[in-house]
């Protein structure tokens, strides 16, 4: 999902026009605080990781490539941001900073329709009872869950956006996957996750 | 759209201060008060002071490095060759004691400083003169 006006707009700011960097901030101040609030769990911190999200995005605006998608770019940021800071506060495990994850068996493709119980994709109260589920699982796979389904990058963009390999994302996103499913049908312990 | 999507995409929005955005634009003006100060203030002092540094310690340090021993013992290599050769070791150490190690260093840190000074200058003078508009 690529705007060529946001990387017009990036274009200017990248120029030194802050009215485009405002229509920037403007246009994705809510997705990214909503992004970052469902990795860190946690109002106040969601508001200081917006706030430092869009200020390295202006400071690194020259480094930002008009060729490609500004909002993969911010969303890189936004993602890296949390993930730093929730490293720092020891929520993701020592293992998943180097690229590994801890080994739960073995990995099956798991069909998009397939991750929730099909019951539970009838409920009313569904979209509440996935995000107090998403909490329980590993911030990292709770990023790839959200960037592949509520903001609708496809795995190959998420593999660029978190700087790994197609392999690489696609196998944590199937963890993700497993993991989130797990915990919908009972089965699952919290598995590093965040709650407020 | 699916199902899966459609559900991720009905998580409630999350509802940010309504000061965000001006706090967002404040911290970017600190940012550019802090990125102006070091060019305006830190870079040209550092210059200054780089070259300051060099200059004294050419004038403190230049003489005992241009008369150092080291000069003619160095010259001994090319005038006795053989003898050199033959006495490698020896010769070697006595070079090495003649260097003159400490005001080489004075000579080279303020060098070294500048250089880095101006390949930091280098990287950061087009963010420069776009973020201080």
């Amino acid at each position: 999902m690529t705007d060529s006006n946001d990387e017009e707009l990036a274009g200017r700011a990248r120029s030194g026009d802050d009215a485009a960097f405002a229509a920037l901030l403007g246009k994705y101040l809510s997705p990214i605080g909503t992004f970052l609030y469902q990795l860190v769990r946690d109002r106040e911190v969601a508001e200081d990781l917006t706030q430092e999200t869009f200020v390295k995005a202006w400071k690194h605006l020259n480094r930002f490539d008009p060729a490609r998608s500004f909002r993969a770019w911010l969303y890189a940021i936004a993602r890296n941001t949390a993930l730093d800071h929730l490293r720092k506060r020891r929520e993701i495990p020592f293992a998943s900073m180097r690229g590994e994850d801890e080994d739960d068996g073995p990995l099956e493709a798991v069909a998009d329709d397939r991750i929730l119980p099909t019951e539970m994709l009838e409920r009313e109260d569904a979209a509440r009872e996935l995000e107090e589920k998403l909490a329980l699982i590993r911030p990292d796979y709770r990023a790839i869950l959200l960037l592949r389904f509520r903001e609708d990058f496809s795995l190959r963009e998420i593999a660029e956006l978190s700087g790994e390999s197609y392999n690489t994302t696609k196998s944590r996103y199937l963890r993700a996957a497993k993991a989130l499913r797990r915990i919908f049908i009972g089965k699952g312990a919290p598995e590093n996750g965040s709650r407020s | 759209m699916d199902r899966i999507h459609a559900l991720f995409k009905a998580i409630p929005v999350f509802e940010t201060s309504s000061d965000l955005d001006g706090r967002i634009f404040r911290a970017i003006e600190a940012e550019r008060r802090a990125f102006r100060r070091m060019f305006d203030v830190l870079f040209p002092l550092g210059f200054v002071g780089g070259v300051v540094s060099l200059v004294l310690a050419a004038l403190w340090y230049g003489g005992s490095i241009v008369t150092s021993d080291f000069w003619s013992m160095s010259m001994v290599a090319f005038s006795d060759a053989d003898v050199v050769l033959a006495h490698g070791s020896d010769f070697l150490f006595s070079l090495l004691e003649t260097f003159p190690v400490m005001e080489t260093v004075a000579f080279l840190v303020p060098v070294f400083v500048l250089m880095f000074l101006a390949e930091e200058y280098a990287r950061r003078v087009s963010s420069y003169r776009r973020l201080t508009f």
